[in-house]
C-alpha cells in the first residue's frame, strides 16, 4: 500500500482545491440572478436558438489551428527534460520538427487562417 | 545518453525528397497567382526524383529506425508503382482541374503527401509504421474526395469516406493493440518468430485481433462486405482522384496487408486463410455482379475497380513468393489500365465530369477512332485478354494460387474474369455497333496532358503485355 | 544482331500512310537482311547455323517456356532476302498499280502487315512463333484477298482462302501441341537435335508430327487437296497475287518442310507422301492451266504446279534444290504476275485473254517482260528456271529417293507448262486487237521499272544456283546435294518443253477454226478441265452442304432451344441478383457501417464455430 500513498495525497489535495473552489464562490461570490445567468452554460452564443442556425465556421478554424499548435507544445515539454541525453541528435530533430511546424504556420498565416475578418 | 536511432538517410531519400516537394509546393503555391501550372512541373519533378533515387542503394533490405522501416525490392518496385499513379494522376487533373474551376494549389501537395504516405505503408516493417502510413494516406484522401468544394456530391463522398474510413481505423488499430497484446511486440518479424512457437496460437485476443485487422485492411481496399463507401466515393470524387484512390493508395494498403498477413502472421494462417478466401470470392462477385447493371461510367469503373480487389487478394492468399511477384506485377498494371480507361472518361465529359453514361459512348468508334481503340485496349486488359497486361497479371495471380492448390478459388477467379467481360464488352459494343441516340454529342477535350496520359498508359498496356520478362523478374528477386 | 532484328521488325511495323513510306519500310528491311547475309557469309560454313537471338523472355511457367526470338541461319536470312527482295520490288510497283485507288494508304498497310507477318514466320526460332507468324500472314492474306470488299466473289474468295488455312492452321496448332509433349520443348534447335536420338525412322510420334506439319504446308501452299483457295485468291489486286500467292506465302509450305528437314528426313513415309501430291499436283494443275480464260488463273495454276515442283524436290530429299527453285520462281513468277498486272491496268481492268491481242507493239517493255518470264517458266536454256527447274526434273529420276513414276510426272508437266505459258502469250501480245473499245496503253515508269529488274533476275539468277546450295547446305546436314548430269533426260525435257510451245504456236497463232476444231474434238476433257475437276463442286456437295444442314439443325434445335434459353435464363438471374444487389446500396452511411459491424461479426463466428 505504500507506493500509493503519493497518489492518494495527491487525489485529496485535487478533490480539496476543486470542492474548496466551487464551494468559496458559492459562499463569497455575489449573486445577481438575470435571464442570462441562468443558462446551464455560460459562453458568447445564446443557448436556445434553432438548431438550423449557422455557426461561424472561424470559430472552428481557430480551435483547429490552436490543438494543432498546442501538440507542439506537448512534444517540447518531454524533449526539454531529456534535451542533454539526446545531445546533438535531439536537437537537430527538434529543429526540422519546428521548421514544419514552421512551414504549416507561414502557410496558415498566408492563407489568412488568423485573420478574423 | 540516449544513443540517436540508426537512420538510413540515402534509403530514405524518396520519402525525404518528397516531403520536401510536396512543402515546397505548399508554399510556392501562396506566392503565385491563378495559374498553377508551375505546381505541376515540380510536383511531377519531385515525383521523379523520388524514385529514381528509390534507387539509390541496391536491392537489399535495409532497415531504419529500430527495425520498423525497411527498404527492399518490394518497397522500390512500389515506390515506382506509386510515382507512376500519382504522376499520372496530376497529369489528368490539370486540364480536369482547369474545365472544372478547382483552382486549389493545395491540390498537388496533398497527392505528394498521399504519395509519402503510400510510400511508408510499402516499406513498413512495424504495425505503428503501418498504422501512420494509413493515416497519412487516409487524411489526404478524405480531403482529396471532397476537393471539389462546391458539388454537392464532392462533399457527400468525403464525409461519407471520412465517417466510415475513420470508423475502420478503430478497427484497424484496435485490431493492432489486440496482437500488440498477445504477442508483446509491434515488430512484424517478432510477431512471426513468437507465433511460431505453438502457445500463442490459439489465443481468443490474438483471433480478434486478427478479425479486427481483417476488418480494417478489408475496408481500406474496399472488399466485400466493407466495401459499401466505394461506389458512393468514387463517384462524388473528381474524376482524376477516382483514378487515383483506385490504383495508389489501395496498392499502398495491399503491400501493408501482404506485410502483416504473409510477413507477420503466416503462422496462424489456418484461421485467416479461409476467411480471406471468402472475402475474396464475394469480392469478386458482388465488384462484377454489381457492374453489371450500372449505366455510369464512373460507377462501372468503381464496381470494376473492387472486382480487381478480389483478384488481389488471391494473389495474397497464395503467401508464396509467386503471389508477391504477381502482386507487384498487377498493381503496375492496373496502374496503367485503370488510369488509361479514366483518362478516356474524362477528356470524353468536359462538361461534368461524371455523368456521362454508357450509351453516351455509342457511335464513338467512328467519330474518334482512336479514342476508341484506346478504350477497348484498355477495357480488354481490364477484363484481362491476351496480349495486354491484365492478361499476364491474371495469369500469373492465378499461377501462383493454383501452385498452393487453391484451385476452386481459381476456378472462381476464373469466372468473374468471364462476368466481367459482359460489362466491358458492353461499352466496345456500344462504341462501335450502336448508333447514338438524340444529339448527345460526345466532344473530346483533347489536352496535351491527358493525352500524354492516355499515350502512356497504352504505351504500359500493350509493353507489359507482350514483354512482361524485365518487370516480372525484377518483382521476383 | 539482336538489334539488327529488332530494327528491323521495328522498321516493317511502321505501317504510315504514304507508300514511300511503305516501300522505303520494305527497302530499310531489305538492307538489314542483306547486312545479315553478308554477316553470315564471313562466318565459316559450319558456324553459320543455329543463332538463336533472344530478344526477351517472355513467358515462363512450369516446364513451359517463351522467348520472343528470332534465328538467324542460313535458311531464314536466304528466305528473308526472298521476301524483302521481291517484297520491296512489288511495293514499288504498287504505287503505280494502286495510285487510282481511294483505299491506297490501307491497300499499303496490309502489305507491310504482311511482310512483317511473313518475317515473323521465317525467322521464328520455335514452333509458337511460327505459327503467330503462320497465322498472321492468313490474316494479311484474308485482307488483301479481299481488299476490294465491295466485290462479293472477292469477299467470297477471301473467306474460302482463310477456312483453307485455318484447316493448316489446326494442323499446325495440333503438331506444335504433339511435339511439345514428346520433346518438352518448342525450339528448333531443342526439337532437331533431340529428335534423331531419341526417335528410329517412321517412328508413330515422327510420321505424327511430320503428317499433321503436312497439313499446315499443304493448305498454306495449296497442294492437292487443299489447293482450291488458290485460284480464286486472284480475286485481289495484282501486285498482291504477285507477292503473296507466287513469290512469298504460298512458298511457306516448302520453308516449312525444308526447316524441319531433320524430322523429315526421319519420315521416309512421308517424305514419299510429299514427293507423290507435288508432282501429282504439277500435273493436275498444268493441266487446268491448258483451258482456263483468265490471264491471272491461268498463272496461278502455273504457280500451283511449280510448288508442285519444289514438293517434289523436297519430298525426295533435295531441299537445298527445293529452295533454289522457290527462288528462282519467286524472281520470274513475280516477274509474270506483274507483266500481266501491267497488261490488265493497261487494259483498264481486262482480264480475259481472249479479248486481248497485239499487246505486243503497244506494251513492248511488258513484252519483253512477259517473254522472260514464260521462257524461265518453262526451263528455256540459260534462263532461271532452266536451271532450278532441269535439276528437280533430273534428280527426280537420279535421287536416291527418286524413280520413274516422279521424274514422268515432271518431265509431262514440263511440255504442259509450254503449251499453256506460251497460249497466253500469244493470245495477250501477238495476234489482232480483239475488242475495238479496248484503248491499251504502257504502263507508267514506276511499274515498269520493277519488271525490268525482276526480269533481269529472272535470267540470271539461274547462276547462282550452285552458290545458293552451298549456303543453305548447313542447314540440310552440311552437304552439297550432287549434282546430277544426264543429257538424255535433259533433252527429253527440253523437246517436251518445246513441243508444248509449238504446239499453243500452231493452234492459237494460226486461225481459230482449228482451235475450235481441237475443242470440239475434246469437248468432254476441255469440260472436265475447265471445271478444275470438279474438285469445288465435290467439296461443295460432300462438306459445305452436309456441314451447313448440320449448322441449320444445330441452330434450330439446340442453339434456339437449348443453349440460348440457358444462356438468357443465367442473364436473367444475374442481372436480378446484380439488381438485389444494388438495392443494398442504400447511399445511408449509417447502413454502411452497420454492414461493416455485421460483417466483423459474420467473420468472427466463423472462426468461432469453423
Amino acid at each position: 500500500m505504500e507506493q500509493y500513498i503519493g497518489a492518494s495525497l495527491m487525489l485529496l489535495f485535487a478533490t480539496g482545491i476543486a470542492g474548496g473552489m466551487v464551494l468559496m464562490t458559492s459562499l463569497l461570490g455575489p449573486k445577481k440572478s438575470f435571464a442570462d445567468k441562468d443558462e446551464p452554460f455560460e459562453c458568447g452564443e445564446s443557448q436556445i436558438v434553432s438548431p438550423h442556425q449557422r455557426f461561424s465556421v472561424k470559430f472552428y478554424l481557430v480551435a483547429v489551428l490552436f490543438i494543432l499548435f498546442d501538440i507542439e507544445a506537448v512534444f517540447l515539454f518531454p524533449w526539454a527534460i531529456l534535451f542533454k541525453k539526446l545531445g546533438m541528435f535531439g536537437f537537430i530533430e527538434m529543429f526540422l520538427f519546428l521548421l514544419i511546424l514552421g512551414v504549416g504556420l507561414l502557410y496558415v498565416w498566408k492563407k489568412g487562417g488568423l485573420d478574423w475578418e | 545518453m540516449i544513443p540517436a536511432p540508426i537512420v538510413d538517410l540515402v534509403s530514405l531519400s524518396p520519402v525525404i525528397v518528397l516531403s520536401l516537394f510536396a512543402m515546397g509546393v505548399l508554399i510556392l503555391d501562396l506566392f503565385i497567382g491563378k495559374d498553377k501550372t508551375v505546381l505541376v512541373f515540380l510536383s511531377l519533378l519531385g515525383l521523379f526524383l523520388a524514385a529514381v533515387s528509390s534507387l539509390a542503394k541496391g536491392t537489399g533490405p535495409i532497415y531504419s529506425f529500430s527495425n520498423s522501416y525497411v527498404v527492399d525490392t518490394f518497397s522500390i518496385f512500389l515506390t515506382f508503382v506509386f510515382a507512376i499513379s500519382s504522376a499520372l494522376a496530376i497529369m489528368l487533373s490539370v486540364s480536369y482541374n482547369k474545365e472544372q474551376g478547382i483552382k486549389i494549389g493545395e491540390y498537388y501537395s496533398i497527392i505528394l503527401f498521399c504519395t509519402v504516405g503510400m510510400i511508408v505503408l510499402a516499406s513498413s516493417a512495424d504495425l505503428i509504421m503501418i498504422f501512420l502510413g494509413i493515416e497519412i494516406v487516409s487524411i489526404s484522401l478524405y480531403i482529396l474526395a471532397g476537393i471539389r468544394r462546391t458539388e454537392k456530391r464532392s462533399n457527400e463522398a468525403a464525409l461519407k469516406y471520412f465517417l466510415l474510413g475513420a470508423f475502420a481505423s478503430g478497427f484497424l488499430l484496435y485490431g493492432m493493440a489486440l496482437v500488440y497484446g498477445a504477442t508483446g511486440t509491434t515488430h512484424l518479424k517478432d510477431i512471426a518468430s513468437v507465433l511460431a512457437s505453438s502457445e500463442f496460437k490459439t489465443s481468443p485476443i490474438l483471433l480478434m485481433g486478427v478479425v479486427l485487422l481483417v476488418v480494417g485492411f478489408g475496408f481500406k481496399v474496399a472488399s466485400v462486405p466493407f466495401h459499401m463507401w466505394a461506389p458512393d466515393v468514387y463517384q462524388g470524387s473528381a474524376t482524376p482522384v477516382t483514378a487515383f484512390m483506385s490504383v495508389g493508395p489501395k496498392a499502398a494498403v495491399f503491400a501493408a496487408f501482404f506485410r502483416i498477413f504473409v510477413e507477420g502472421i503466416p503462422n496462424i494462417s489456418d484461421y485467416w486463410d479461409t476467411i480471406l478466401c471468402i472475402v475474396a470470392v464475394i469480392t469478386m462477385f458482388v465488384g462484377n455482379l454489381g457492374a453489371i447493371i450500372q449505366d455510369n461510367m464512373k460507377r462501372l469503373l468503381a464496381y470494376s475497380s473492387i472486382s480487381h480487389a478480389g483478384y488481389i487478394l488471391v494473389a495474397l492468399i497464395a503467401k508464396n513468393s509467386l503471389g508477391m511477384s504477381s502482386l507487384l506485377f498487377y498493381m503496375l498494371a492496373y496502374a496503367f489500365m485503370s488510369f488509361g480507361a479514366f483518362a478516356i472518361i474524362i477528356i470524353l465529359d468536359k462538361q461534368n465530369g461524371d455523368n456521362l453514361e454508357v450509351k453516351d459512348y455509342a457511335g464513338l468508334g467512328f467519330k474518334h477512332p482512336v479514342i476508341a481503340v484506346c478504350m477497348s485496349i484498355f477495357l480488354l486488359s481490364l477484363g484481362g485478354l491476351p496480349p495486354f497486361a491484365g492478361f499476364v497479371g491474371k495469369f500469373y495471380i492465378f499461377s501462383a494460387a493454383v501452385k498452393e492448390g487453391y484451385i476452386t478459388l481459381v476456378v472462381l477467379g476464373v469466372l468473374n474474369s468471364a462476368i466481367s467481360f459482359y460489362y466491358y464488352l458492353r461499352v466496345i459494343v456500344y462504341m462501335y455497333m450502336k448508333e447514338p441516340e438524340g444529339d448527345y454529342q460526345v466532344q473530346p477535350s483533347l489536352a496535351p496532358f491527358s493525352l500524354l496520359v492516355i499515350g502512356i498508359a497504352v504505351f504500359g498496356t500493350i509493353e507489359l503485355g507482350i514483354f512482361p520478362g524485365p518487370v516480372i523478374s525484377w518483382t521476383m528477386n | 544482331m539482336g538489334f539488327l532484328a529488332l530494327s528491323f521488325l521495328g522498321a516493317v511495323l511502321d505501317k504510315k500512310q504514304v507508300g514511300l513510306v511503305a516501300c522505303s519500310a520494305v527497302g530499310l528491311a531489305f538492307l538489314v537482311a542483306f547486312w545479315a547475309l553478308t554477316d553470315l557469309m564471313n562466318l565459316e560454313p559450319a558456324e553459320r547455323i543455329g543463332h538463336v537471338e533472344v530478344l526477351y523472355p517472355w513467358i515462363t511457367s512450369g516446364k513451359f517456356h517463351l522467348d520472343l526470338s528470332v534465328l538467324i541461319d542460313p535458311l531464314s536470312v536466304f528466305m528473308l532476302m526472298i521476301i524483302t527482295g521481291v517484297g520491296f520490288v512489288i511495293h514499288v510497283y504498287s504505287i503505280g498499280y494502286m495510285n487510282d485507288d481511294p483505299e491506297y494508304s490501307r491497300f499499303m498497310s496490309y502489305m507491310n502487315l504482311f511482310i512483317f507477318s511473313m518475317s515473323v514466320l521465317v525467322m521464328a526460332a520455335d514452333f509458337f512463333f511460327l505459327i503467330v507468324g503462320w497465322a498472321l500472314v492468313g490474316l494479311a492474306s484474308y485482307l488483301l484477298i479481299g481488299f476490294y470488299s465491295e466485290k462479293r466473289s472477292a469477299v467470297l474468295a477471301a473467306r474460302k482462302a482463310f477456312v483453307m488455312n485455318v484447316i493448316g492452321d489446326v494442323g499446325m496448332v495440333v503438331a506444335a501441341y504433339v511435339i511439345f509433349q514428346n520433346f518438352g520443348s518448342l525450339n528448333y534447335v531443342d526439337v532437331f537435335a533431340k529428335a534423331p536420338e531419341m526417335y528410329l525412322p517412321n517412328s508413330d510420334a515422327i510420321l505424327l508430327i511430320t503428317f499433321l506439319l503436312l497439313v499446315g504446308a499443304f493448305a498454306k501452299s495449296a497442294q492437292i487437296p487443299l489447293h482450291t483457295w488458290l485460284p480464286d485468291a486472284m480475286e485481289g489486286p495484282t501486285p498482291v497475287s504477285a507477292l503473296i500467292h507466287a513469290a512469298t506465302m504460298v512458298t511457306a509450305g516448302v520453308y516449312l518442310i525444308a526447316r524441319c528437314s531433320v524430322l523429315y528426313e526421319l519420315a521416309p513415309y512421308t517424305m514419299y507422301l510429299i514427293a507423290t501430291v507435288g508432282g501429282i499436283t504439277a500435273i493436275f494443275a498444268a493441266t487446268i492451266g491448258l483451258v482456263q480464260n483468265d490471264i491471272k488463273r491461268v498463272i496461278a495454276y502455273s504457280t500451283m504446279s511449280q510448288l508442285g515442283y519444289m514438293f517434289l524436290a523436297v519430298g525426295i530429299g533435295m531441299f537445298g534444290l527445293g529452295m533454289f527453285h522457290l527462288m528462282t520462281h519467286a524472281f520470274f513468277k513475280a516477274l509474270l504476275f506483274l507483266s500481266a498486272g501491267s497488261v490488265i491496268h493497261g487494259m483498264s481492268g481486262e482480264q480475259d485473254i481472249r479479248k486481248m491481242g497485239g499487246l505486243m507493239a503497244i506494251m513492248p517493255l511488258t513484252f519483253i517482260s512477259f517473254l522472260i518470264g514464260s521462257l524461265s517458266l518453262i526451263g528455256f536454256p540459260l534462263t532461271s528456271g532452266y536451271f532450278s527447274k532441269e535439276a528437280i526434273i533430273i534428280s527426280a529420276w537420279h535421287a536416291p529417293m527418286g524413280n520413274i513414276f516422279f521424274w514422268g510426272l515432271a518431265v509431262v508437266t514440263a511440255g504442259l507448262t509450254g503449251f499453256y505459258s506460251f497460249r497466253i502469250f500469244f493470245f495477250a501480245f501477238m495476234g489482232k486487237q480483239k475488242d475495238p473499245n479496248a484503248h491499251p496503253h504502257e504502263s507508267p515508269v514506276v511499274m515498269t521499272l520493277p519488271l525490268m529488274i525482276l526480269a533481269f533476275l529472272s535470267l540470271i539468277a539461274g547462276g547462282l544456283g550452285h552458290d545458293v546450295l552451298e549456303f543453305l547446305s548447313p542447314v540440310f546436314g552440311g552437304h552439297v546435294p550432287p549434282h546430277h548430269e544426264d543429257g538424255l533426260l535433259e533433252g527429253i525435257t527440253l523437246t517436251l518443253g518445246a513441243v508444248g510451245v509449238i504446239a499453243a504456236l500452231g493452234l492459237y497463232l494460226t486461225d481459230e477454226e482449228r482451235v475450235k476444231f481441237v475443242k470440239d474434238m475434246l469437248l468432254p476433257v476441255h469440260e472436265i478441265l475447265y471445271r478444275k475437276y470438279y474438285i469445288d463442286e465435290l467439296y461443295d456437295f460432300f462438306l459445305v452442304q452436309p456441314t451447313k444442314a448440320i449448322g441449320k439443325f444445330l441452330e434450330e434445335k439446340a442453339e434456339r432451344q437449348g443453349i440460348d434459353f440457358v444462356v438468357d435464363q443465367v442473364a436473367e438471374k444475374v442481372k436480378e441478383t446484380s439488381e438485389g444487389l444494388s438495392q443494398w446500396q442504400s447511399g445511408k452511411v449509417r447502413v454502411y457501417a452497420l454492414n461493416m459491424v455485421g460483417g466483423a461479426v459474420m467473420i468472427l463466428m466463423f472462426l468461432v464455430f469453423y
